[in-house]
């Protein structure tokens, strides 16, 4: 079995025990807050009778393991329960809104990445000079300027003032959605051909991708500076400037694979701020996914659906490192060859 | 081979490098620092010469101007010559930025640190390669660097040229090292403290294995080392440096037989210690120490006048 | 204070120009949240009333940054949000700093069985999204302030206790550590007298830039309702009740969103600065 295998097989273990405890530590939390969920579930004109019979069939008149081993076995049939707010299976409610939330998050990342890494490799490059005192400052700001804001503030400039964007949903009204089959309006409007949809999808997602990379832009680029600079001072940098390699190749190649390293490892936690604040910038922009569904079923105390909602964003985020890792041991030989962390 | 008769072949040939009147001064924060004070020195083709010194001395920064890598850097100041054959290269990088990698070449103390850990030692083979031959092919690339290879006595060219450095022992990695200094036939390798990060026996065979690939090809080489053992051993002729001056300058047979500045003396008095790899432990300072360079007989630079 | 004028670190802390800007910010922030009651122009516009004379006054004349929809002075609101959002990053790092570094400290120093039980539990918060563990922790509750600060406080300490517990792996083997086990040192003594003091420059630096991600959050908590309530003067719901007004009113979601900024990249800078001296002083 090859290395990276094994890695990939012992990750997959680590992230199934750990999403094991997320379930515990949520279900624990939901279960120990004042209040009978039975009733705050019904409401206060429910009767009696009626809470004690959803009390019956939620188990929530047995102990705590009880009910947490019957909902176990319910999720292992793929059963989250039923959302009150919705009135739907939460199974259903996440199959309906967690596209629009991945398809934001993917467009997010992508920025991330492309810009966030170039700026930082020239900011290393050129350091000291203007460009990199303008990117270092550039950085702290979009690091420090929570999502919600770069929402407003975009969508103030760029669609109320310039109108360049629209200023929220996920498509024109005039528009009917792509045929579902990824989910993703982006995909699937080229999967269906049709031209129009996919630049009104694109035009729509600009907005909000970019208020949710912000951040994310700021802290890769930081980064990636700090990297390179640190990966300048390395002797083979040295090496390749008394072999007289190229100035432009050392910068995107000989200093840029290794000093990759550090980056991609923090990618990952920008992934779980990517899933933290695509609640904020949903909100700003009306952007039909699972986060606005999420505030909505915590202001309803939807019990179910907010412990389905955290599993489900807990697992992507596992399965987000996991991927994040597979990426660190394509560019890092040392785990490649050695399997484990370096 | 006697330096006297390297010096009598050669006698009418340029000097591969002539460094002449040579100061350096860092800015740094604190005030100026003087690394390098009128350092004057020369290579004849085919010849070995050491430079000799303690850490700090400024042995390094003379090897970085030679190869055009300090005049790149902010806050240093450096003055004077440095003719690499007949071309001046201070105060105009174009020619020693072409040159590096191809016509001159460096060795680096720590193979291991200064093999690239994200590319494959075949990759960066390609690379130098393409210092002298842009368009060379992969295929052809990798053909001259399992010579290369093969000429470094690693028997397994295949499975190195695949390889990452970590998966290469230290001593592997300074034969690759020495392999990719001399595969494009450079005029001139600089070597900083070759192996001394190896242990004793393993830098031994290394340096041995260097000098007898250099003396077939009659390439000049700088040998920078504190070591004066190795210097003994390699160098034709040797430069002692103290502090950023150059205190005595000797072919070998005449520094060993009669060493006449203070501080070379005290160099010799002092007991290598092994433990340290062979570092002496000479004492801080001592008012002679700051005498002028002495130089002995017929180690004058032939073209000096002409030039 | 004179050894502090003269440190390496502190010279080099003033000749950056960052950290220096950073310490700037950060002192007029606190500055004007300690003294409200006396800078604030209209102090009562802090509560539910203000002047209904002036409803949606744009920046300039009485009211410097312009008035809510209601009349009331968004200086003053402003000012009282900060002395808000710095009480509630004080009690969360004054909790979940505690927490963290009396878990990374065990983890740290108690055998294996310890450190993987620990770190375990450490790992389960972490690999839930901070801002969407704060957030379903408060939906169980009420939201308000107090809450949003309990929830916040519940995902900050794994930081802390991971912070710690590399910091501690380090220390233990340091020959301070081995002596006082071999003269007998209590449990206590070893950690929080010979092992904490070496960490605590690295947990101070970090608990000067989590000052601001915490207003941060809790900022992004309470611009989705998940925060405090009306009509305490608060800077994400500041926001989020501006952003219903825009664009006519753009001033009710320009400068509460610069309030942030400047807040959170006061304490950020600062922090950066700090760690820099400190890695010159060492």
């Amino acid at each position: 079995m090859s290395p990276l295998v094994r890695t990939l097989i012992h990750r997959l273990a680590a992230s199934l025990v750990v999403l094991a405890g997320v379930s515990m530590l949520m279900f624990v939390v939901a279960r120990v807050i004042p209040g009978d969920p039975a009733r705050i579930a019904l409401g206060p004109n429910a009767t009696e009778a009626q809470v004690e019979a959803l009390r019956r069939e939620r188990h929530l008149d047995q102990p705590i393991p009880v009910q947490y081993w019957e909902y176990v076995r319910e999720v292992a049939r793929g059963n989250l329960g039923n959302s009150l707010y919705s009135n739907r299976p939460v199974r259903q409610d996440i199959a309906q809104y967690l596209p629009a939330t991945l398809e934001l998050i993917f467009a997010a990342a992508a920025m991330i990445v492309l810009i966030g890494i170039p700026v930082g490799v020239l900011s290393a490059r050129y350091r000291r000079r203007l460009g990199d005192h303008l990117g270092r400052v550039g950085s702290i700001v979009g690091v420090s300027t929570p999502a919600f804001v770069w929402g407003v503030i975009l969508q103030l400039v760029f669609a109320y003032f310039w109108r360049l964007f629209p200023i929220e949903g996920r498509l024109a009204a005039s528009l009917p959605p792509p045929p579902p089959i990824t989910g993703f309006f982006v995909i699937d409007s080229v999967l269906a051909g049709d031209g129009k949809t996919l630049i009104d999808s694109l035009h729509h997602l600009a907005l909000p991708a970019l208020a949710l990379a912000m951040a994310g832009i700021g802290q890769t680029a930081r980064l990636t500076r700090a990297s390179m600079v640190e990966t300048y001072r390395k002797p083979f940098i040295e090496m390749a400037h008394a072999y007289g390699f190229r100035e432009a190749r050392i910068s995107n190649r000989y200093a840029f694979r290794p000093a990759l390293v550090p980056v991609l490892t923090i990618l990952g936690l920008d992934i779980a701020a990517l899933l933290g604040n695509a609640f904020l910038v949903e909100s700003v922009f009306g952007w039909p996914g699972l986060s606005r569904y999420g505030v909505e079923v915590i202001l309803h105390k939807d019990l179910d659906a907010i412990v389905g909602t955290v599993l489900i964003i807990a697992a992507a985020f596992l399965v987000a490192n996991i991927a994040v890792d597979l990426l660190v041991a394509v560019v890092n030989p040392r785990i490649r060859f050695a399997g484990g962390r370096a | 081979m006697s330096p006297a008769s390297a010096a009598t072949v050669n006698e009418r040939k340029a000097a591969v490098l002539a460094v002449r009147s040579l100061s350096v001064t860092f800015q740094s924060p604190t005030g100026p620092f003087e690394a390098l004070r009128n350092v004057t020195l020369h290579v004849r083709p085919g010849e070995k010469i050491g430079l000799v010194g303690e850490s700090g001395s400024g042995k390094s920064t003379i090897a970085r101007v030679v190869l055009g890598l300090l005049q790149e850097e902010r806050d240093v100041a450096v003055s004077g010559s440095v003719r690499l054959g007949l071309r001046e290269i201070l105060g105009d990088q174009s020619f020693i930025r072409e040159s590096r990698g191809d016509r001159v070449s460096m060795i680096f103390q720590d193979a291991v640190s200064a093999l690239n850990p994200t590319f494959t030692i075949g990759d960066q083979f390609k690379e130098v390669l393409r210092r002298r031959n842009p368009t060379i092919s992969t295929a052809a690339a990798l053909r001259r660097a399992r010579v290369a290879l093969a000429d470094v006595y690693l028997h397994e060219p295949d499975r190195v040229l695949g390889s990452y450095v970590f998966q290469l022992s230290g001593g592997m990695s300074q034969r690759v090292m020495i392999a990719l200094a001399l595969i494009n036939d450079p005029d001139l390798i600089v070597a900083d403290e070759p192996g001394s990060s190896l242990d004793v026996t393993v830098q031994a065979r290394t340096l041995h294995l260097m000098n007898d690939l250099i003396g077939r090809r009659r390439t000049s080489v700088m040998f920078i080392s504190h070591n004066l053992g190795v210097v003994r051993e390699f160098a034709d002729r040797v430069y002692v440096i103290y502090r950023g001056g150059i205190v005595e300058h000797a072919t070998t047979a005449q520094l060993f037989a009669d060493p006449r500045h203070p501080y070379t003396r005290a160099l010799l008095a002092a007991i290598p210690r092994l433990d340290q790899r062979g570092i002496p432990d000479v004492p801080e300072t001592i008012p002679g120490f700051a005498d002028p360079l002495i130089e002995h007989e017929g180690c004058e630079e032939p073209s000096l006048a002409s030039a | 204070m004179t050894w502090f004028a003269d440190s390496p670190g502190w010279r080099a802390f003033r000749r950056d120009t960052m950290a220096m800007t950073g310490l700037t910010l950060v002192a007029l922030v606190v500055l004007a949240a300690l003294f409200a009651d006396w800078i604030a122009p209209y102090p009562s516009h802090a509560g539910p009333i203000g002047d209904f004379g002036a409803m949606g006054a744009p920046p300039g004349g009485r009211f410097l940054l312009g008035t809510d929809t209601i009349g009331r002075d968004l200086l003053t609101r402003l000012i009282y949000a900060y002395r808000l959002s710095l009480e509630m990053a004080i009690v969360v790092l004054a909790i979940a700093t505690p927490i963290g570094v009396v878990v990374g400290l065990l983890a740290g120093y108690l055998g294996p069985a310890w450190s993987y039980g620990l770190m375990r539990l450490t790992d389960v918060f972490l690999s839930i999204p901070p801002l969407v563990l704060a957030m379903s922790i408060t939906g169980f509750l009420e939201p308000s302030a107090i809450h949003g600060m309990i929830a916040i406080t519940a995902m900050w300490w794994p930081w802390y206790a991971r912070l710690t517990y590399n910091l501690t792996r380090a220390e233990r083997q340091e020959g301070y550590v081995v002596a006082a086990e071999i003269v007998g040192a209590s449990l206590p003594h070893i950690l929080f007298r010979e092992i904490l003091p070496n960490c605590m420059p690295s947990i101070l630096t970090k608990m000067t830039v989590d000052v601001g991600f915490v207003i941060l959050i809790a900022s992004s908590m309470s611009f989705l309702g998940l925060g405090a309530q009306a009509p305490t003067p608060d800077l994400g719901s500041m926001v989020a009740d501006g952003a219903k007004y825009m664009p006519d009113a753009w001033w009710l979601t320009v400068f509460p969103a610069i309030a942030i900024l400047i807040v959170v990249m006061g304490f950020n800078l600062l922090g950066d600065g700090l760690r820099e001296a400190a890695d010159v002083a060492r």
